[in-house]
């Protein structure tokens, strides 16, 4: 009997394998035989297809198209900036990587002989560079009447710049530069042929054309008045980390900033995903709904702190100017929407660091605040560091100082006031406190409401006494944690599911009652 | 005692605010002192920035910005100061330098020099014009752009003076220009005649190659057209040419060659026939076949939107009179010829017959023959012409002639 069964398995085993070997053979034939039946599309021949993706954006305007010669039209003018943008873009990668690859395209014969000494030199000396602009002011000096040669002076170039030797950081900076450039017109490219660094002439300085908002004696100010800033990170309760997408509803919206405006609070802070928002092409459907989200915040009174880039941890220096053209179609859009207290330029940016470099990130964020103090004069700035330690980087550059606020109550002060002395003197702003209330098998049944209500409790208390400005993590608990959020660990991520002030079930928890002061 | 006391302070006074002075005169970062007190540099030469420096130890690197990016530099020590020789790689191209002198990441001097284009060295000279031709007259321009540079290829400086030298016919002028943003430009107009302008440059007694820009003949004026032909019949067979006038322009120059003339004839019945032609030396003769059939022709050229002649009427005369039709083989085949031409000779085989058969007065078909030695035959077969009687009309050269019915009845 045994022996039977024995036979009938390696019957079937013998059987199935065969099978599955045919099905492999025929899996294999098949794709072989479609390989090769999908010759080159012959289209591809005249290399009339368009290959066109956005790699570097830097900010261009172009300030006087007034010559001597012959009148540009506008086609022209974009293929010079584009083969103009591009010698700089590839000039990049050269200094970064050390290789001329693609440098014949953009640099005549005579210029590019240039730079593969300097790619020469660089090598032998083990020196990179990797730089990127931020800006060009370019103005149209000479367009010839044949078409093919073009001068420009190309003033208040913004240059950010880190140099290695020996793979070592040397130095970082940003620099502001003018050129003059000889373009000529060959094979259909525009190539540099003269590029000669002159003085730069002119200085620009973004005004402020209202005091709306403004950081006066250490306090921040909504029309003149000093405002304290009571708040809640806000998230609708079905769309935590997707605020924006398919199931964005006004009216769930409006009913929860109406709650939290009768809760005594007056600010919200909202988070935009970067991807989510178009990256270097903001998706124009995103801003109607963010405008919607904006007008009903300044409706009901409540001032939003509206954070930038969440989810995007890049930071490489070659796509800087994809992130400002970003921010530039954002901010710009809602320069001067009264609802919008500050602009926090990214959420706990510090956690970046490890993997992607203290320096970079920083030079990332300082060049960023710039861009967006450009774009947007008259709201303010801010970072959104994930501890009071963290929140001392950069205090000189932001409008107010924000931290959060996650570890032992006990030393909430004692970290608080050395924050204050290293942050020369600019407003401070708990961004993000609060407890979970969750109890489960991942934290041993430790956590309850009941802690969770004395934890706030405890922190309104101390808010009350010293006036400070807070925004606690949040409004709901939520049924559903994205992966990029808190990663995949049940630990985490159930952890994170009840921060809330309400449940799933639409109740308060005890914690509402410590909402405020 | 009181005064002695308050010199006393005064002098403390005075010592702990010098002291700071000393302090304030010597801050910790200006122990580096640039001793290189040129500014300007010229391109090629050797470039050396000197720092003295009180601290032995210190070993700076120098940053450069340059027109090409940015590049690192180490220092030599010599006598207690640091030498920074810039490659000349770097110190051969023109424009402002930055530099940066950085110790660990810190910025220890920061200033600019500027390397201008060397005059000593020997003139090159690019330059470019275009377009290449243009239109005889007085609107129309070639541009010559001169980009004159040292042996380092960098842009000799603002308001260098070069000469553009201008040759047509027989004048050579000569004219004295500047340059700006890197360049000097002039425009060359056309003139009246066709021809050759070379137009050369130099700078610096250094001469450049020349270059040349063609003048085309400007747009055709109106102009008449005439033709010859060998005979006036309309035999279908012989061409008739159609000659333009030499076509100018409003300034006498003779059209470039391959001008495209079309010319449009209307014929008696108002349909239209095309034919065209090129012009070589000015002169375009194109070809058309003679009518088949007597008929008047209305003949006008045109040089598409620009200009057109006179209008020509020619005629064409009937190359016969009469023709025979001989109906044989119970009359299934008709025979029509000879068909004699004008001298009786018989007709150049091709000549176009048509016959169309009639069946109690509806036309049933049309057939169509081309002449051969002189005849054409038609045959009528039994299976397609099953009725009794049909009648004719046999149409050739112009002249058609009607048949009274045949009797086709078995």
């Amino acid at each position: 009997m045994q022996n039977k069964l024995n036979r009938n398995i390696y019957r079937g085993i013998l059987l199935l394998s065969f099978i599955g070997l045919n099905i492999l053979l025929l899996y294999g034939a098949t794709s072989v035989l479609a390989f090769l039946k999908t010759g080159a599309d012959r289209s591809t021949m005249l290399h009339t297809e368009i290959k066109s993706e956005d790699v570097y954006l830097p900010k261009v305007l172009w300030t006087s198209l007034e010559n001597p010669g012959r009148e540009i039209s506008d086609q022209e003018l974009n293929s010079i900036e584009d083969n103009y943008l591009k010698s700089w873009y590839i000039k990049n990668i050269a200094y970064k990587t050390n290789n001329p690859y693609g440098i014949e395209d953009f640099y005549t014969d005579s210029a590019r002989v240039h730079i593969f000494e300097t790619i020469k030199l660089h090598k032998k000396q083990k020196i990179t560079v990797e730089a990127t602009t931020i800006n060009h002011q370019p103005k149209l000096e000479f367009y010839s009447e044949d078409g093919k040669l073009a001068v420009i002076t190309d003033e208040n170039v913004i240059e950010y710049k880190k140099i290695f030797k020996d793979n070592q950081l040397v130095f970082s900076d940003t620099d502001t530069s003018a050129y003059k450039i000889v373009l000529l017109l060959e094979d259909g490219f525009w190539r540099i042929r003269h590029q000669v660094k002159i003085e730069n002439t002119i200085k620009k300085d973004t005004v402020k054309s209202n005091l709306f908002f403004e950081v006066k004696n250490n306090k921040i100010q909504v029309e003149g008045k000093p405002f304290t800033i009571k708040g809640i990170n806000y998230y609708p309760k079905d769309t935590p980390w997707n605020m924006f997408g398919e199931k964005f509803d006004i009216k769930i919206i409006e009913a929860d900033f109406q709650l939290i405006k009768n809760a005594h609070l007056n600010s919200i802070r909202i988070f935009l995903q970067y991807e989510d928002f178009g990256k270097a092409h903001a998706i124009s459907e995103k801003l109607e709904k963010l405008k919607q989200v904006l007008d009903l915040a300044e409706k009901t009174n409540l001032k939003v702190i509206v954070t930038l880039f969440d989810f995007y941890g890049d930071y490489s220096v070659l796509n800087w100017t994809l992130t400002h053209r970003h921010a530039e179609q954002i901010v710009s859009t809602f320069k001067n929407h009264k609802a919008i207290l500050a602009w926090d330029i990214k959420n706990e940016p510090d956690l970046d660091f490890d993997n992607r470099g203290k320096e970079t990130v920083m030079a990332w964020l300082v060049q960023m605040i710039n861009e967006i103090k450009k774009f947007a004069p008259n709201h303010l700035v801010t970072i959104g560091w994930s501890s009071p330690e963290a929140a001392q980087n950069l205090v000189n550059n932001v409008d107010f100082v924000s931290y959060h606020y996650y570890k032992d109550i006990d030393f909430f002060e004692n970290d608080l006031a050395i924050l204050k002395t290293h942050s020369a003197n600019k407003p401070l702003v708990l961004q993000e406190f609060g407890l979970s209330s969750y109890s489960g098998i991942w934290n041993a049944f430790s956590g309850s409401e009941t802690n969770q209500a004395n934890y706030h409790k405890k922190m309104q208390a101390i808010f009350k006494k010293d006036s400070l400005a807070f925004m606690s993590w949040g409004l709901y608990d939520f049924t559903e944690i994205p992966n990029s959020v808190a990663g995949r660990l049940p630990w985490r991520k159930n952890k994170q599911k009840y921060f809330g002030f309400i449940d799933e079930n639409n109740t308060n928890k005890p914690s509402f009652l410590y909402i405020s002061y | 005692m009181k005064k002695s006391s308050y010199i006393t302070l005064l002098i403390l006074g005075i010592l702990i605010i010098s002291a700071f002075s000393l302090e304030i005169i010597q801050p910790k970062t200006n122990k580096i002192i640039l001793e290189t007190t040129t500014q300007k540099f010229v391109a090629g030469n050797h470039i050396q920035l000197i720092f003295s420096s009180k601290e032995q130890t210190s070993n700076p690197l120098l940053i450069l910005n340059h027109s090409f990016g940015s590049t690192i530099i180490s220092s030599e020590k010599k006598e207690g100061k640091l030498l920074f020789t810039i490659p000349t790689v770097f110190s051969k191209k023109t424009g402002i330098i930055d530099w940066t002198l950085v110790e660990n990441g810190k910025t220890l001097l920061k200033n600019s020099f500027e390397i201008v284009p060397n005059l000593e060295s020997k003139t090159h000279i690019e330059h470019y014009l275009g377009p290449r031709s243009i239109q005889a007259g007085n609107r129309d321009y070639s541009m010559l752009v001169v980009i004159p540079t040292d042996m380092f290829d960098n842009p000799l400086p603002q308001n260098t003076t070069l000469n553009v030298h201008e040759q047509y016919l027989q004048n050579i002028t000569i004219h004295e220009e500047k340059t700006n943003h890197f360049i000097a430009w002039k425009n060359i107009s056309s003139k009246e005649k066709s021809g050759n302008i070379l137009v050369s440059s130099s700078c610096n007694n250094i001469n450049s190659n020349e270059l040349t820009t063609v003048i085309y003949p400007s747009n055709a004026v109106d102009f008449n057209i005439t033709y010859t032909r060998n005979h006036d019949f309309a035999d279908g067979n012989q061409l008739t040419h159609l000659i333009t006038s030499p076509i100018i322009d409003e300034f006498g120059n003779t059209v470039s060659d391959g001008t495209l003339v079309e010319f449009i004839i209307t014929t008696a019945e108002n349909t239209i026939l095309k034919t065209r032609a090129s012009t070589i030396n000015g002169i375009a003769t194109a070809k058309i076949l003679h009518p088949d059939y007597p008929t008047s022709w209305n003949i006008k050229a045109f040089i598409t939107g620009l200009a057109e002649s006179n209008n020509l009427i020619i005629n064409y005369k009937s190359t016969i009179s009469d023709f025979h039709v001989l109906f044989s083989k119970n009359n299934r085949e008709i025979t029509i010829g000879p068909l004699q031409s004008f001298m009786k000779q018989l007709i150049p085989d091709g000549a176009v017959v048509k016959l169309h058969i009639y069946h109690t007065n509806n036309v049933i078909e049309t057939k169509s023959e081309t002449s051969f030695k002189g005849f054409v035959t038609f045959h009528l077969s039994e299976e397609f012409y099953k009725e009794a009687t049909y009648s004719f009309k046999v149409e050739a050269l112009g002249i058609s002639k009607k048949i009274a019915t045949k009797n086709y009845a078995k």
